[in-house]
C-alpha cells in the first residue's frame, strides 16, 4: 500500500478514495497494513496530546504577546496566568511552537485587513437625506468618474508583472537590477516603471544597479525602501518589513508617514511595523541574516571569522598568520563559488600569497615587501 | 465605523431593535466570509458553514458582552476560535473508519511503554521533521505548513513520508528487541 495514500488522503481525488475504500473492504491484508499506519498516526496525535483547551490558550497567548492584550477579558487574562506553566511547557516541548504562534498572528492580521476593508465609515441611519435631484446628478457623475478610473486602473493592472517564487529564484528587472527571491516570495512591477517594485510578501535580496535618477524604490505593505545602488535584503509580511543592508546605502520610511525616514549603513538592520516609525538602525550579523540567499556577506569582520565560515562551508583548512587574521575584511561571496577562487581573491585583496599544502589545506601569508 | 458607533448598534440590538440586528449581522457576514475565504482558500465549500457557526457564536455571546465598544475584539476571537475548530478537524466528514484524516478519539489506550518508545522515536527525528509532524497533527494543511516554514509543499510532504517511515522502522526494531529479550529470559 502506498504510504502517500494514507498521509495525503485529504488531497486524493474522490475516485481514488473510493477505489481505496473498496480495496480496504475486500482485502483484509491491505486493511491490516492500513490500520497499522493509522495506529502510528493516532499514537502520534495522542503523544502530542493536542487538546482543544490548548488551542484556545494558544490563541489567547498569541493575542497577549502581539499587542492585543486589550482584547482579552479579565477572565481570559486570569486563565492565561493560571496556565502559564503549561504554556511554558508547550513552548519547550513543541518544536513548532513559534510557527503555531506565527500562524495565529497571521490570522489576526488577516482579520484586521478585512475589518478595515469591510467596515463602512458611517451608518445608514445617520446619513442626511439629500434632495432626489442632487442625488441623481451626483450618482451619474460618480458612475462616469468610476468608469474612467476603473478603465485606467484595469489598463495599468493588465500590464503589471507579478512573480511568485516556487523555489529560490533570481529575477532580472527591466533596468538590469536583480532580485533573488526566497521560496513563496511575491513581487510585482510595472514594465513602464522598472525602478519601482512592489514587494508583497516573503524574503528577497535586491542587487540594484547604480543610477542617479530615478531612485529605485521597493514598496512593501508598510514601508518604502529607497536606494541608489546597493545590495540589501528585505523580509515582509502584510504588517511588518525588515531590511538588512549588505552594501551601499538605503533610506527606509513608513508608508503612512514617508517623512519619518532613516538611513541604513552597511551591516545595519531596521524594521517597520504597521503605523510605527522605523526602528533605529542597529548592527546585525549580515552573514547570518542573509544566509538564505546562498551567498556569504561580510562587512568589516576580522579575516579569522570569514576563514571559519569558509572552513565550515567548504570542509577545508585555511591557515593564516595571527597578524593577518586580525585584518578587517568586507566581502561578498557568490553561492557555489570554488574555494580556490575565493582564496585567490582574498589573497589579492589582502596582499597575501597562497600556498596549497594538500587537496584540502591552504596557507595565507603576508607577502614580504 | 468607530467604537462608539459599534456600541450604539449593540445597545440598539439589546433594546430589541431588529433592524440594527439585521444590519450588524449582514455586515459581519460579509466580513467573516472575506476572512475565511482568505485563510482557507483551499476549502471554499466550508466557508458558509464557518461563517454561520461564527455568527452563531457571536449571537449567543452578544447578551453577555459587558462592554459593547469591544465588539471588534469579540468578533476577532469568535473568528479565531472557529478557524481553529476547523484545523482541529471539526469540519471533517467522517465517512468510514478507514479515513485516516478522522480525528482520533481521546482516551484510546496506549501503554506507557509504547508512549516512551514513541517519544524516543520522535526525538530521533530532525527538528525540522518534528516541526512538520507537529503542525500536521495540529491540523494545518500541507500548503499552510509549507508557507509557515518557507518551503515548498512537495518538500513538506517528502519530510512527512520519510519521518513516518523512519519512526515505524525504529518502533518495529525496538519491539523486536524487546521480544528477543523476553524470549531470552524465558529460556
Amino acid at each position: 500500500m502506498p504510504l502517500e495514500d494514507l498521509l495525503f488522503w485529504e488531497e486524493l481525488p474522490e475516485d481514488r478514495q473510493r477505489t481505496l475504500r473498496e480495496q480496504l473492504a475486500q482485502d483484509p491484508e491491505f486493511a491490516t497494513r492500513w490500520r497499522a499506519w493509522n495506529r502510528l498516526w493516532n499514537a502520534l496525535y495522542h503523544h502530542l496530546n493536542v487538546r482543544s483547551e490548548d488551542r484556545r490558550l494558544l490563541i489567547l497567548y498569541t493575542l497577549q504577546k502581539t499587542g492585543y492584550r486589550h482584547v482579552l477579558t479579565p477572565e481570559e487574562l486570569e486563565e492565561l496566568r493560571q496556565h502559564e506553566t503549561h504554556l511554558q511547557n508547550l513552548s519547550e516541548q513543541l518544536e513548532a511552537f513559534p510557527q503555531l504562534l506565527a500562524s495565529i498572528q497571521r490570522d489576526i492580521e488577516t482579520f484586521e485587513e478585512v475589518w478595515k476593508l469591510h467596515t463602512p465609515t458611517s451608518l445608514r441611519h445617520t446619513r442626511r437625506r439629500l434632495p432626489v435631484r442632487i442625488w441623481h446628478i451626483a450618482a451619474l457623475s460618480l458612475i462616469v468618474l468610476m468608469g474612467v478610473l476603473m478603465w485606467n486602473y484595469l489598463q495599468y493592472r493588465q500590464d503589471f508583472v507579478e512573480i511568485v517564487a516556487s523555489e529560490r529564484q533570481t529575477v532580472s528587472l527591466p533596468d538590469g537590477s536583480q532580485v533573488i527571491l526566497h521560496p513563496t516570495a511575491r513581487i510585482a512591477y510595472h514594465p513602464e516603471y522598472p525602478r519601482r517594485v512592489r514587494f508583497l510578501e516573503g524574503k528577497a535580496l535586491f542587487e540594484v544597479l547604480t543610477r542617479p535618477q530615478p531612485a529605485f524604490v521597493v514598496q512593501t505593505p508598510v514601508a518604502y525602501v529607497t536606494v541608489t545602488g546597493t545590495t540589501f535584503g528585505v523580509e515582509t509580511s502584510e504588517s511588518a518589513t525588515r531590511v538588512v543592508l549588505a552594501r551601499g546605502r538605503v533610506q527606509v520610511s513608513p508608508r503612512h508617514k514617508p517623512e519619518e525616514t532613516i538611513t541604513l549603513e552597511p551591516g545595519q538592520f531596521t524594521e517597520v511595523v504597521e503605523d510605527q516609525p522605523p526602528t533605529p538602525p542597529r548592527r546585525v550579523d549580515i552573514t547570518r541574516e542573509l544566509a538564505w540567499t546562498g551567498m556569504l556577506f561580510f562587512h568589516q569582520v576580522p579575516l579569522s571569522r570569514l576563514i571559519r565560515t569558509l572552513e565550515d562551508r567548504y570542509g577545508v583548512r585555511i591557515l593564516v598568520d595571527e597578524q593577518l587574521a586580525q585584518e578587517e575584511v568586507t566581502a561578498t561571496l557568490e553561492a557555489e563559488q570554488p574555494i580556490e577562487e575565493i582564496i585567490q581573491a582574498l589573497a589579492l585583496t589582502l596582499g597575501a600569497k597562497v600556498e596549497q599544502l594538500d587537496a584540502r589545506t591552504f596557507r595565507l601569508t603576508r607577502k614580504e615587501s | 465605523m468607530d467604537e462608539t458607533r459599534w456600541s450604539e448598534l449593540v445597545l440598539r440590538i439589546r433594546a430589541g431593535d431588529r433592524a440594527a440586528e439585521n444590519e450588524l449581522f449582514q455586515h459581519l457576514e460579509r466580513l467573516l466570509r472575506a476572512f475565511f475565504q482568505r485563510r482557507i482558500p483551499y476549502r471554499p465549500e466550508l466557508v458558509d458553514d464557518l461563517v454561520q457557526n461564527t455568527l452563531l457564536r457571536i449571537h449567543q455571546g452578544l447578551p453577555q458582552l459587558r462592554r459593547p465598544d469591544r465588539l471588534k475584539a469579540f468578533v476577532l476571537k469568535a473568528a479565531l476560535f472557529e478557524l481553529h475548530d476547523f484545523y482541529r478537524g471539526r469540519y471533517q466528514p467522517k465517512e468510514t473508519s478507514y479515513d485516516p484524516v478522522e480525528t482520533p478519539v481521546q482516551g484510546d489506550t496506549h501503554t506507557e511503554a509504547a508512549q516512551l518508545d514513541l517519544e524516543k522515536a520522535m526525538k530521533r527525528l530532525s527538528p525540522h521533521a518534528r516541526k512538520i509532524l507537529e503542525l500536521k497533527i495540529y491540523g494545518y494543511p500541507y500548503a499552510e505548513i509549507a508557507r509557515l516554514l518557507q518551503t515548498t509543499e512537495g518538500a513538506v510532504k517528502m519530510q512527512v513520508k520519510r519521518a513516518m517511515e523512519q519512526m515505524r522502522k525504529w518502533l518495529l526494531l525496538w519491539l523486536l528487541g524487546t521480544m528477543y529479550v523476553l524470549l531470552f529470559l524465558q529460556h
